[in-house]
Order: structure tokens, then sequence, then C-alpha cells
């Protein structure tokens, strides 16, 4: 029987044969297991997920075929579909994709998890989200916290990877994550809080004192919530917390610097430009030990990088693939821009299923000079955003940012907690409003995802940020139940 | 791989399953086919082929559930993943809740949610169909640049069996074909809010892609002139489908759901049989509807779709039930099991356990066109898109988010596109201010943008609050 790799050289060779121009396999065997409670009652799914994604380039177009399989046979009928797909498309095709070169090189990735999270039986994987509902829905003596909804899942597994640019890299991979929501009721007033947790190491953060002390976190946000005022609307001076600045690098700022975007996008006419202030430092890294969005190679085999979007209020770099970094180097070779664009290691694919897209790995703010207290100590009323509800942002460079833990600031100090807001605005006006970035000691990389057509780990943070003027949605939002 | 093919597989599954000497035991086989061409930047992109085939089951001792679930449909690795679930299972602890899985009720429709003319169009009527959409995404003379930055043309055909021990034998077999566009226009180096459009149809592919982009690219030409204005505080709008159904979808609709009132999360929680909102709203949950996505025979547990009442004559008449919420609440299930992948990292409709979903929200058309409907408002705004609708909270029922665009209505006409109005309060509230809807109704896109699927008409709301 052949090995994996061989097969996927066979099949290579077998598209060239065809006509290809660039031909690619990655082929992934996966264990899954997933827990879904609600108020700690629910289920514990297992199982394997194996299959193939075969990609070709034919007279400059894609073609793509996944099958559920990597059989020799199915994988040889996968690669003359997928020939046979771009080659139609090819009659129609006005722009030849062109892929930025690269070395051949070989790797493999072979790695000792800190956790194995296939060696913890299912039941003992549960009985910690168990433990962790009870946590929570007791924290409060007052019993005003109500429920949980709790999802977990780890997916660990080998994906192996081979271009005929003799490109080849096996790699092991794991993901641990989870959700949890909760919520409280008192009266008619309602609050809700939510946290991730994840891992690209292993399952060891999934340890019982970690997962207190989420419970403790949640509980305290619903109370605080529960207790905290309506906001004003309005423009306000604010400072973001790392969970809050994380989603807006990732949101509004993040998605404009995905070449894929950026060719139609607001930050296309302004490479090389300056667009923020100059405490705005952006970074997109897939090397932070051990958080969600960090792996060795891309999707297409790229190593993976360090990459600052924004430097100092200036745009210095775009995420990209192969595709798109090539597209830019013919786009920025007749400008001034002192932009280089090459492959950033941004081509992620959740699984076989899905071609890979630009996608972002961990993004965040740098850090800078500002203590907490300088931060705070200019703004006579403003807010303080702890902790986000979610986010949405558009190509023309609009974004919203739900707040789902917030605290007045009066006359530099931190006031009354407050309920029920959304920041909304521009990003070119608010990232230019940034006035100030925390020291390290308040830098923070936290895990979530990205759901651009595809699901992606991600990590977003920073440290405490400063800006100047912010759009407050609030007031209008009261957390109850309408009137009846 | 035909439906045969499944059902050897899930009778091999149900006779391992047996073997293990369970109480309880189902098999469901799921299989996809898509077909599908890319439209990115102004140009044509990929070109793909995805198919998806696994196996889920659910086993069960007592009320010790457990799930399985393989990609792999081979022999061995079939017989495998069910010996080592049932081990982990008979090793777990009870559910009390656990009530067991569902038998045979209601009858199918027995519709053809599959035309096997739509799953025979050659590919190259689908790539033309993409050409035209790029060809065609331009308006004579524009003053400003279009470009249909993101689109798609699909064909889908599904298949899956559902067999349980307690005698469930169903089939689904479904095909739809669906594109989307979404352009942009360019003023002064300046992007422009996207306008998106879509159509779905289980009959026929798109048989106007020139009209169908022309008229995006109209609208996203008008909309590189949108911007920011002030308006009163309290103003009558009308929802595009497409804004309603993201207030849908993430504020009103969960309270809907049985498993959201037995935890106590629904607004609805204590208002069965209670009128609260006008008569003239009616809507339904209806898995039926050739016309919509997320139709077909049964749900996931093999229970028969059915249409069933939301709200009528102004009264709120049903929950929606899958088998475990409706014993719980000793009823019926209303067909609405979906295997849905809800966080997004466990792809697979095989490898989601069952839970309540909404099969296609449905809003009772009205009699007037757009045009007439907006005749009658003085002033107001036309709403096409609600940004940041998923940080609403349906437990309230309160939604928030910003018009992402929508367009100023004044004496009866649409005049100056808008975006980043603020808009905020109770999906209740606005459901009391309901006028009245167009007779149109347009099938939702839901999956594709994360949405419930859905019908629906435009919506008139005689007001609304706007917060910035």
């Amino acid at each position: 029987m052949l090995a994996i790799q061989d097969i996927l050289a066979e099949i290579i060779s077998y598209g060239k044969g065809l006509g290809a121009s660039y031909v690619e396999l990655r082929s992934q065997s996966i264990e899954r297991t997933a827990i879904e409670l609600l108020d700690g009652k629910g289920n514990v799914i297992h199982g394997f997920d194996q299959g193939t994604a075969i990609r070709m380039i034919v007279d400059g177009t894609w073609g793509f075929v996944s099958v559920a399989s990597s059989d020799p046979l199915t994988l040889k009928k996968g690669a003359k579909d997928a020939y046979s797909l771009a080659k139609l498309g090819a009659k129609n095709t006005r722009e030849a994709v062109e892929l930025y070169p690269v070395q051949p090189f070989s790797d493999t990735i072979k790695k000792k998890w800190d956790i194995d999270p296939r060696e913890i039986p299912s039941a003992e994987k549960k009985d910690r989200f168990v433990n962790m509902h009870k946590r929570i829905i007791n924290s409060d003596e007052k019993q005003r916290i109500q429920g949980t909804t709790m999802a977990y899942a780890d997916i660990t597994g080998i994906q192996y990877y081979r271009n005929s640019d003799d490109l080849e890299v096996t790699m092991d991979k794991c993901i641990t994550w989870a959700k949890v929501n909760a919520n409280g009721k008192d009266g008619i007033i309602r609050a809700g809080a939510r946290e991730e947790m994840g891992s690209s190491s292993g399952y060891s953060p999934f340890n019982q004192e970690n997962l207190d002390e989420m419970a403790e976190i949640l509980a305290q946000r619903i109370i605080t919530n529960l207790e905290a005022k309506n906001a004003k609307g309005g423009v306000f001076p604010a400072v973001l917390t790392p969970s809050i600045a994380g989603v807006f690098a990732h949101e509004a700022c993040g998605h404009l610097f995905e070449a894929d975007i950026t060719e139609t996008g607001i930050i296309g006419t302004t490479l090389g430009k300056k667009i923020a202030s100059e405490h705005a430092t952006i970074i997109d890294d897939g090397t932070i030990p051990n958080a969600v969005g960090s792996f060795s190679y891309d999707d297409e085999g790229t190593s993976t990088q360090k990459t600052v979007i924004l430097d100092q209020g200036k745009v210095s770099a775009l995420l990209t693939n192969r595709e798109y970094a090539h597209k830019f180097t013919q786009i920025t070779k007749d400008t001034d821009t002192d932009i280089i664009v090459s492959p950033s290691g941004n081509a992620r694919a959740f699984d076989f299923r899905v071609e890979p897209l630009i996608r972002m790995r961990n993004t965040y703010f740098a850090p800078g000079d500002f203590s907490m207290e300088e931060l705070f100590e200019e703004i006579d009323y403003g807010y303080y955003f702890v902790a986000f509800l979610g986010g949405e942002a558009s190509g023309e460079g609009t974004f919203t940012v739900g707040v789902n833990e917030g605290f007045e600031i009066v006359k530099g100090e931190l006031g009354q907690s407050i309920r029920g807001v959304s920041i909304s605005g521009n990003t070119m006006e608010t990232l230019l409003g940034i006035s100030g970035a925390g020291k390290k000691d308040t830098f923070r990389v936290n895990p979530g995802r990205c759901g651009k057509s595809q699901t992606a780990f991600t990590g977003a943070g920073g440290p405490l940020i400063r800006v100047n003027a912010i759009n407050v949605v609030g007031e209008a939002r009261r957390n109850n139940c309408g009137s009846r | 791989m035909e439906v045969d093919d499944l059902k050897y597989f899930a009778s091999l599954a149900m006779d391992y399953g047996e073997k293990q000497k369970p109480d309880e035991f189902e098999v469901y086989l799921h299989y996809s086919d898509m077909a599908s061409i890319k439209i990115e930047n102004g140009r044509l992109g990929q070109i793909s082929q995805t198919i998806d085939n696994g196996m889920g089951f659910r086993i069960l001792y007592g009320k010790k559930i457990g799930m399985g679930f393989t990609s792999k449909l081979e022999k061995d690795i079939i017989i495998q993943t069910i010996q080592s679930t049932a081990k982990t299972t008979q090793n777990s602890e009870d559910n009390e809740e656990w009530e067991g899985l569902p038998e045979k009720s209601g009858q199918p429709t027995n519709k053809a949610f599959s035309s096997q003319k739509l799953l025979d169009t050659p590919l190259e009527d689908l790539i033309e169909i993409s050409t035209d959409m790029l060809s065609s995404c331009k308006v004579n003379e524009a003053q400003y640049p279009i470009i249909p930055v993101l689109g798609g043309v699909s064909l889908i055909g599904e298949k899956a069996i559902i067999m349980n021990s307690h005698g469930i034998e169903a089939e689904n077999e479904t095909s739809i074909f669906l594109c989307y566009l979404a352009a942009i226009s360019i003023k002064e180096g300046r992007p422009g809010p996207w306008h998106i459009d879509y159509r779905i149809s289980r009959e026929e592919i798109l048989n106007d892609a020139h009209s169908f982009s022309a008229e995006t690219a109209k609208e996203a030409l008008k909309l590189a002139v949108a911007k920011k204005i002030t308006v009163p505080k309290k103003i009558s709008v009308v929802l595009d489908p497409l804004a309603l159904s993201s207030i849908g979808t993430f504020v009103f609709l969960p309270s809907v759901r049985a498993d959201k009132k037995q935890q106590g999360n629904s607004l609805l929680a204590d208002r069965l049989g209670e009128a609260f909102v006008p008569k003239d709203l009616e809507m339904y949950d209806d898995g039926t509807r050739l016309e919509s996505s997320d139709s077909s025979n049964f749900d996931a547990e093999g229970i028969a779709k059915r249409k069933t009442i939301i709200f009528q004559d102004g009264i709120f008449q049903n929950f929606l039930y899958d088998s475990f919420s409706a014993s719980k609440d000793n009823t019926q299930s209303t067909g609405n099991a979906q295997r849905v992948d809800k966080s997004g990292v466990n792809p697979g409709t095989y490898a989601n356990f069952p839970s309540v979903g909404i099969n296609n929200w449905v809003i009772k058309p009205g009699t007037t066109e757009l045009d007439t409907l907006i005749e009658d408002i003085k002033h107001g705004i036309l709403i096409n898109y609600i940004q940041g609708a998923h940080q609403g909270v349906p437990e309230t029922g309160e939604y928030t988010g910003v018009i992402n665009p929508g367009y100023i209505i004044k004496n009866g006409e649409l005049t100056e596109p808008i975006l980043g109005l603020g808009v905020a309060g109770n999906v209740l509230d606005l459901f009391r201010n309901f006028e009245g809807a167009t007779r149109t109704v347009k099938p939702g896109l839901g999956s594709l943008l994360g949405l419930y699927d859905s019908l629906l008409p435009y919506t008139y709301f005689k007001e609304m609050r706007i917060v910035s």
C-alpha cells in the first residue's frame, strides 16, 4: 500500500500530465470530539473525518474538488474533475491566475501536545464543564444567574500537503476550543455574558482551575450587568480593553488588510500611507505560542510569520496568499509605495471540504507606553469598554462592536457599570482618534473565531487602547422584555 | 452516490448497531454534491465541486445516550466507530430528561424537492450565468466605477437517509440552484456600501442573469453617495426581507424554539394563546415550501416536516419542537429537528446532534407592491441591511444595529441613500407597529449569510427608533 505522501505525489504527476500548470493536494485525517451542554446537560459527539482537497490551475483558472476520501482511485477521479472544471472555466477567464513563486522544500512538523485531548476520556471532559456550570449558577447568593450554554471541541490529527512546486509539508494539528454563554435575570432585567477559551498546543488550558476562573469571570459579569445602568448614547472618549481592542483590530481593521478585500476596499488606495494615529500599530501574528491562530505553515505551505500591517499609523503590509501576493506585486511595482508584498502565510482552510482563503491569525494592537492611570486621567466623561458581544464590519470602512461589559469613566476615575451598549463608526476616523496604547502588562490575546464564509480559529487582542471619540449606541437599549 | 448506496450503508450500520444490544439506535446518512462558480473582485474565480458524505448515529442504553460519526463510508470504519461509541456510551451517565428516539409521526408532503432536470444542468450553463453576471454588472455612462466584488453560482444536490430502531425509515432528496451578487461603486477612491441580491430555485437555473446583474449594478451605483444624515428619533420604516431576516434570526426566532422556552430564555415563554401583535401579521414556520431553501419531506430525525403557525389573528399559537423538546412538554415534534453546526467548528450535518431549528420563516404576504407601500409614507426609511444585528439579545427581544445601507423615503418616494444610522428597540414593539407587507415575497439565502431560511415580503412598520 502506498504511503499518503506518495499517493499525493502520484496524483500531482497525473494532474500535471493532464495539462494543469499547478496542482496541490491537502489530505487530512482528523479525530473530533464535540460537547454541547445546555444548563450542564447534553451530549458528547465523537468521530472521524477524513478527506482530501485537490486544487489546480488550468489555463489560468482555479479548479477545486473536495472528496471525503484519500483512496488513490477516488483522488485520481477528483483530479480529473478538478482539471475539467478549471478547463471549462478557463474559456471565460479574462485574467489568468498566477502565483507568487516559492522555493521547493519539504518539512515534517511532529508535535507533542502538552496534553493530547484524545487521551482524556470524553466523560472527564464533559464533567469539567458540568462542574463549571454548577460553579457559575451557584456564584450569586441572590440566585440571579439562570442558565448556561456550553460548546467544546477538540480537533486533532494530521495534514499532508503537497504541491507541484515541490513543496511538501506534513503537519500534526490540534485545536482545543470552548465557548461558554451564561445568562441571568433580576425582575425584568436580563443580562448575559460570554467567553471563549482555546489552544493550538493541546488540552492543558482546560484544567479545572482555568475553568473555575472563567466561571468566576462570567458570573461576575452577569451580576455587574444586572446592577448596571443604561449608557448615554453619543460620541465619547473611551478606553478599550484587549477584548474590545482585539475585536476592533480584527473586524474593523484586519479584514480591510486581507488582500482579497483590499483590492476593492478602502485600504487599497492607502498602501504605504499614514492613515492612523502614531499610537496605532497592528500586527497579525501566526507565531504566538499556544494561540488558536498559530500554526507552522498555512494551507499553501507558506511558513507562518508575524506581519505588521499598520506601523505607527502607516499601512505597512497586506495579508496575502500566493495569488494575491503576485497580484499586489504587479499592482505596486509601478507606484511609489514602499510596501513589499509577498506571501504572508495567511492562506487558511478550515478543513479539506473548503479551499484556502486569506484569513487572519492572531491580530492585535502592539503595546505602547501608557499606564492605565495615564490613559484614564485625560477623560472627563467617557467609557471603559471591557468585554465584547460580537462585531461586524464592511469593506467601505464602517464597523459595529457589541459591548458585553462596560463602565463609565468620570473625571479620570472608573465609574458605574453600564449595559446595553454597542460602539460603531468609521474605521479610519476611529484609527486616527487613537490617543494612547497601554504598556505590555495590559497586553493579552484572546481566542476567537472568524466566519468569512468558513470558520477560522483566530486570536485577537492588544493592550489597553484609548480612543478620543467613538460613537456609542446606548440609552435606547434597555435589556428588558419590552412593553406588554 | 445513489440513494440505494446510502441505504446499503444505513442498513449495515443498523445491523451492527443492533449487535451492540442497545435499547435504541438511529442512523443518519447524508450526501451532498455541490458545484460552484465564484465571482471575486470583478473576475471569474474558482470552479469547484465539493462532495461530502458521512454517517452519524445515536446509540442508547436506557437513558445513556452517545453519538458518533464518520465521514469515511467503509464497512470496517463504520463498525469500529459504532463499537467505540457503544462502549463510551455504556460508561457514561444517564440523561434523566431523555425519553427516547422518535416514532413515525405525520405524513410527509411528498413534494418533489429534487429535480433531476436541474441536477443535470451542464456546468457550462452555470459558468455562462456567472460570466453573464460579470459582464452585465454595469450601468451605461455611470459616473462612478462599479465592481462586482463577490458572488457565486451554485447547484446543490443532497440526499439523506434516517433510520431508527422504532421503525423510522425516511429519505430526503433535494436540489437547489442559488446565485448571489454583491457589487460596490467607487466614488473618488472610496468604495460605497455593498448592494447584494440573490436568487434561489428548485426548478430552473437563473434565466435572467443579465437583468439580475444590471439591476444589482444600478443599486450599487446609487449607494456610492450614501451618507449618514440626521433623521427623527422615531420614524416609519420598510424592511427589506434581508433586514427583517437578520432581526428574525438573531432576536426573535430563538424565542419560538421550544428548547429556549424550556431553558427560560424565550421572551414568549408565558405568552402562548395571548394576542399581542396586529391581526394582519401572520407568520409560520413551513418546511414544505418548494420555493424556500430549507424544505424537504422529513426533518433530521425522520419526522415529516409541516407548516406550524406562529402568529395568527394576532395570537401567539405554537412553539417549534424536535422530539427531545417535545417529550419534555408531553407533545409532538413539529418536524423542526436540524443537525446544524452551531459553532462553525463541527462541519458535516452527520457530525451534529439534532436540535430545534427553524425550517423556513414565512410571513404572510400583503396585497400591494413595494412602490404602493412606499407611496403612503410621508417620511421614513427603507432599510436594506442592518449591520451588527447579531448583537441583539433574543432573551429580551432587544435588537440593535446600524443601517448599512438604506434609503430615505420622502413624500412616498425613495430619495437619498444612507448608512451608519443606529437602530434599537424591542422586536415585539416593532411587530406591534406592523402596518403591512408587499404581495411579492423573497426566499432568503439563509445558510450563505448565517441566517435562518425564510420567505418574506417587504414589511412596513409605522415606527422604529433611531439612536444615533
